[in-house]
């Protein structure tokens, strides 16, 4: 009962600048609100910036070195961008472009826009893409918090630039959330991207409560990996005026998956804890082996030392979190919201895995199941909260906020609470065998340092002297569990990524189907199998794999038979390497079908198999209608396994 | 008459018809193959560029003997397409590739590897200058092919690694839905809701690797009655060109005489490093015929029966009219009779 088949082109006018009205030569796009991204992984960035015109615009990448007089050479490659129009408040539109296939140990420049209206030229550096490496963690800037957005950029500004000058070779720049004050404000999105270091190293962004109530934050920072699926959304509405979205990457040894912890309760409409637990079971599952470690990030802390500790919100995600992130294996979670430094003990399953573990401890073992908090202090100084006394009414454990048996003036899962009203960072230090969190002072209690200068907070008790720029406000190394035996280390340069392989017997030949037999003069038929197929597997990136095959027209000189009288049924002999078996093909004698004539699945495993080997097979059914003519027939049955 | 036929398919195949018999004896022919650790990484499970048109990339696949006997392998790129299961494989040998089979070549054609022994086999994926912006799939393989036997299902197996390609350019990211109608069965029980089924192709018209989420509905006339499916599953990611058959079967359908079915496809344009952009919906609508064929049978014997009753109803009162009229005449020709009879 067909009627009318109706085929409809897709117009990209908003998702693809260019294809609407150009600006008028008069008139020419500014770029604005450029900042460089984090990419799937370290030999990617992604670059998202503002535009005035709705134009086809593009981004430029060459090496460095390659650069004339700071002009591009020709070959520099030129990636469209994609994007869409800002909601109203913003203004003009959105663009993003993710910089793929770099190589390691390289100067890149790069430049956003068209021709006639490039931004200017910015550069950063990769390094190597294995090994050891820092990264550095920015509590809460918000600026526009304090009261005064130009007194906010300026403290900003300043620990990024102190940060960045102690560690020039920190590859990572990590967000705690809250970027701005206000969601849709554009005049703090300008000061908070103001900075140029957010052009030369990526930050990773974090959603903050903050950020959350507008489309700005993912208008300005578009970030890889994004599941932007309703659950996700505190609201459960991607569509609406807010923002969300959970999103991980894996950079050198690390998995970063990254929360938008607002969403916390299913009564908002979203799908609260229980969704993101189900986003870091899933991207733990898939992509854990491929790392090291795994951090997390996101904005609510869960074991803060101020204001927000004894929050309602906290104490769900206090029951919510511990025990599935010892389970899953997590090694750090990085936080704001609180404005204050703190670093917990080793936490298992919501409770101090070791109560003998000191205050201050400068030496920790994670595992098994151990799992460390950190909070990360005001980056910009825009606005502190003090430390809040623990109750002394509620258990020491769980989501209480009982105090330290240890440290009865700190809440119990802390074992290092700062507030000094000066601005600081986190500094992580990624090595094969430990972790190292460092908490460091970026200022102090002079300018630039709103809070203070503003009278927000009437009291700063850093002492210069003892306490300048750089020092250290707290240090911990993180020794990975290694089981309760000997631990016994090799160090492998440049170890050989796994490898995909296959194992076939070759002494019996591949196919048997004997000799063809009448079936009543109906049809010749033959079974046989394939010889089995040992597929290895010892990726490190659990990467998904596939076998098809087809087979080419049965000959005999001038004599043919279509290939799809051969049909098959994939079994996996032996289970293994996540394999699973495609499904059967019937001849095209039973169904009228194309059997084997087009490319077929034998097995395939998904994402996040477990390495290993499987045996896979197939029975082969060869159905030949008797019109067929008597010869000896020859085919080619070509069988691909593909990396992928 | 028909010829009496025998179909010989022969197993007798050497692990290489190169190497001689005396190889086959060892048995397992095992390789491996993995990218290279270079400046692009050492952990990439497939290879991955954006180049530009004219432009050029030099990478490297490395090749493992790990079985006892020497290996004779070919080794070529072909171009990647999407089976109808969703799986992604390389075209045949002497099928023609045009886009990464074609840039891209190995430095040799075959190589010899003895047990145990590591080959690196250098690549260029030159992109020409005149070639389309957009996504590209494919692969480089190594292959193993045994001797041309007599008569026998020849085989060649291919063991290699993905390589996606964006050629920098415009992006066209563009879908259609083709192929649409909509298929209605009604029930036996005249009062039930019937199953549609809806089916249509999803045709990456456009230059970039799409996929895209699906809603599908059934609906009567001026929209009334709509019946949504149930959550379609997306499509794979369908290269440039590509189409992909979709049939949804929709149940509850009210047999409402026309029934429209509606397809909306929001497409998914991944962006390399793995985040989706939902583009602009596209929207289809196509119309089938909904008749509830038991319910109009039933109508019809109804009204026949009503149509009958009113028929025999009257036809009877005209009989018991024209007998009551017969009997009223008889009794008056009695009695005019009667009248006669007593004057006479």
């Amino acid at each position: 009962m067909a009627t009318g088949a109706i085929a409809a082109a897709l117009g990209l006018a908003v998702a693809i600048g260019g294809l609407t009205t150009a600006a008028s030569a008069a008139d020419p796009t500014t770029i604005t609100s450029v900042i460089l991204g984090v990419g799937a992984n370290e030999s990617q960035r992604i670059v998202t910036w503002y535009s005035s015109a709705d134009t086809a615009q593009e981004i430029q990448v060459a090496p460095t070195a390659e650069l004339v007089n700071n002009e591009f050479p020709a070959n520099a490659a030129t990636f469209d961008a994609i994007g869409a129009a800002n909601i109203a408040t913003s203004g003009g539109f959105n663009r993003h472009a993710t910089i793929s296939s770099l190589q390691e140990h390289t100067a890149y420049s790069y430049r956003v826009g068209a021709e006639g209206s490039w931004s200017p030229t910015y550069s950063f550096k990769t390094q190597d893409f294995e090994g050891d490496y820092d990264f550095l963690f920015y509590g809460d800037p918000q600026i526009g918090s304090s009261g005064n957005v130009a007194k906010d950029q300026a403290g900003w500004q300043d620990t990024l630039d102190v940060s960045l000058a102690a560690n020039p070779n920190a590859e990572l720049l990590v967000s705690g959330g809250d970027q701005v004050e206000t969601a849709n404000t554009e005049a703090q999105w300008n000061a908070f991207l103001a900075p140029d270091k957010l052009r030369q190293y990526p930050w990773a962004a974090t959603i903050g409560n903050h950020d959350v109530g507008g489309k700005a934050y993912e208008q300005h920072l578009f970030t890889p990996n994004t599941d932007r699926s309703g659950p996700l959304y505190a609201n459960g509405n991607p569509a609406s005026n807010t923002s969300g979205g959970d999103y991980w990457y894996i950079y050198k040894d690390v998995l970063f998956i990254d929360l938008n912890s607002n969403s916390y309760t299913s009564a908002s409409g979203g799908g609260g804890d229980e969704a993101h637990i189900g986003y870091v079971t899933n991207v733990i599952n898939q992509h854990a082996a491929d790392a090291k470690w795994t951090v997390l990030v996101y904005h609510h802390s869960i074991y803060s030392p101020a204001d927000h500790a004894q929050d309602g919100d906290n104490k769900v995600r206090r029951v919510d979190f511990p025990t599935a992130f010892s389970k899953l294996g997590v090694d750090l979670v990085l936080q704001g919201h609180d404005h204050s430094y703190s670093r917990s003990y080793v936490i298992k399953n919501g409770e101090k895995a070791n109560p003998a573990e000191q205050p201050g401890a400068a030496d920790v073992v994670a595992g098994p199941g151990g799992v460390l908090y950190v909070t990360g202090n005001s980056s910009s100084g825009s606005k502190y909260y003090d430390i809040t006394d623990p109750k002394t009414n509620e258990p020491s454990s769980g989501a209480g906020n009982g105090p330290d048996p240890l440290n009865p003036d700190s809440y119990w899962y802390n074992s290092v609470q700062n507030q000094e009203h000066v601005r600081s960072y986190v500094k992580v230090q990624v090595r094969s065998d430990k972790l190292v969190v460092e908490n460091l002072r970026s200022g102090t209690c002079a300018a630039p340092n709103a809070a203070v200068e503003l009278g927000n907070v009437d009291w700063c008790n850093n002492t210069t002297a003892d306490q300048p720029v750089g020092s250290v406000v707290d240090k911990v190394t993180v020794h990975p569990y290694n089981g309760d035996g000997q631990a016994i280390q090799v160090n492998v340069p440049n170890a050989a990524p796994g490898e995909f392989g296959w194992t076939i017997d070759g002494y019996n030949g591949l196919v048997d189907l004997g000799t063809a037999v009448d079936h009543d003069g109906d049809y010749f038929g033959a079974t046989g199998q394939i010889n089995p197929i040992v597929v290895s597997d010892n990726r490190r990136s659990l990467a998904p794999w596939s076998i098809s095959a087809s087979v080419g027209d049965f000959r005999d000189a001038d004599k043919t038979f279509s290939g799809a009288y051969l049909g098959w049924t994939p079994q996996v002999l032996e289970a293994g390497a996540g394999a699973q078996a495609s499904g059967a093909v019937p001849s095209a004698y039973d169904d009228h079908g194309q059997g084997l004539s087009v490319s077929r699945g034998l097995g395939w495993a998904s994402q996040g198999h477990e390495k290993g080997t499987a045996k896979l097979g197939a029975g082969l059914d060869l159905k030949i209608p008797g019109s067929v003519d008597k010869g000896g027939y020859r085919a080619t049955l070509t069988i691909t396994a593909l990396s992928s | 008459m028909r010829r009496i036929m025998t179909l010989f398919f022969v197993a007798a195949l050497t692990i290489l018809g190169a190497s001689g018999p005396a190889l086959a004896d060892d048995g397992d022919v095992a390789w491996t193959v993995r990218t290279a650790s270079n400046s692009y990484g050492a952990d990439r499970s497939s290879f991955s560029y954006a180049v530009n048109p004219g432009g050029q990339v030099k990478d490297a696949m490395v090749v493992a003997n790990r079985g006892k006997a020497p290996l004779n392998l070919a080794v070529y790129a072909a171009d990647g397409f999407t089976t109808d299961t969703g799986q992604v494989d390389l075209l045949v040998k002497d099928k023609k590739s045009v886009g990464v089979g074609v840039f891209l070549h190995a430095d040799r054609d075959k190589f010899s590897i003895k047990p145990g022994e590591t080959v690196t086999i250098p690549f260029t994926m030159a992109v020409p200058s005149n070639a389309t912006p957009g996504d590209y799939v494919g692969g480089i393989v190594t292959s193993l092919t045994q001797a041309e036997g007599a008569e026998s299902i020849n085989v060649e197996r291919r063991l290699g690694i993905m390589v996606k390609l964006r050629v920098s350019g415009q992006l066209n990211p563009a879908l259609a839905i083709e192929d649409f109608h909509v298929d209605y069965a009604g029930t036996v029980n005249p009062f039930a809701k019937g199953d549609a089924t809806v089916s249509y192709s999803i045709h990456n018209t456009g230059n970039t690797i799409l996929s895209a989420s699906q809603a599908v509905s059934v609906s009567g006339p001026f929209g009334w009655l709509r019946t949504a499916a149930g959550k379609v599953a997306a499509p794979p990611q369908l290269f440039p060109g590509e189409s992909w058959k979709v049939s949804v079967p929709v149940s509850g359908v009210a047999p409402a005489l026309r029934v429209g079915a509606t397809v909306s496809l929001s497409p998914l344009l991944t962006d390399p490093s793995g985040s989706t952009s939902a583009l602009d919906p596209v929207e289809a609508t196509a119309h089938g015929a909904a008749v509830p064929w038991t319910l109009l049978v039933l109508v019809v014997v109804l009204i026949a029966l009503v149509v009958g009753a009113v028929y025999f109803t009257r036809h009877n009162r005209a009989k018991r009219k024209i007998r009551e009229d017969a009997r009223v005449q008889e009794a008056i020709d009695q009695a005019l009779r009667d009248q006669k009879a007593k004057t006479a």
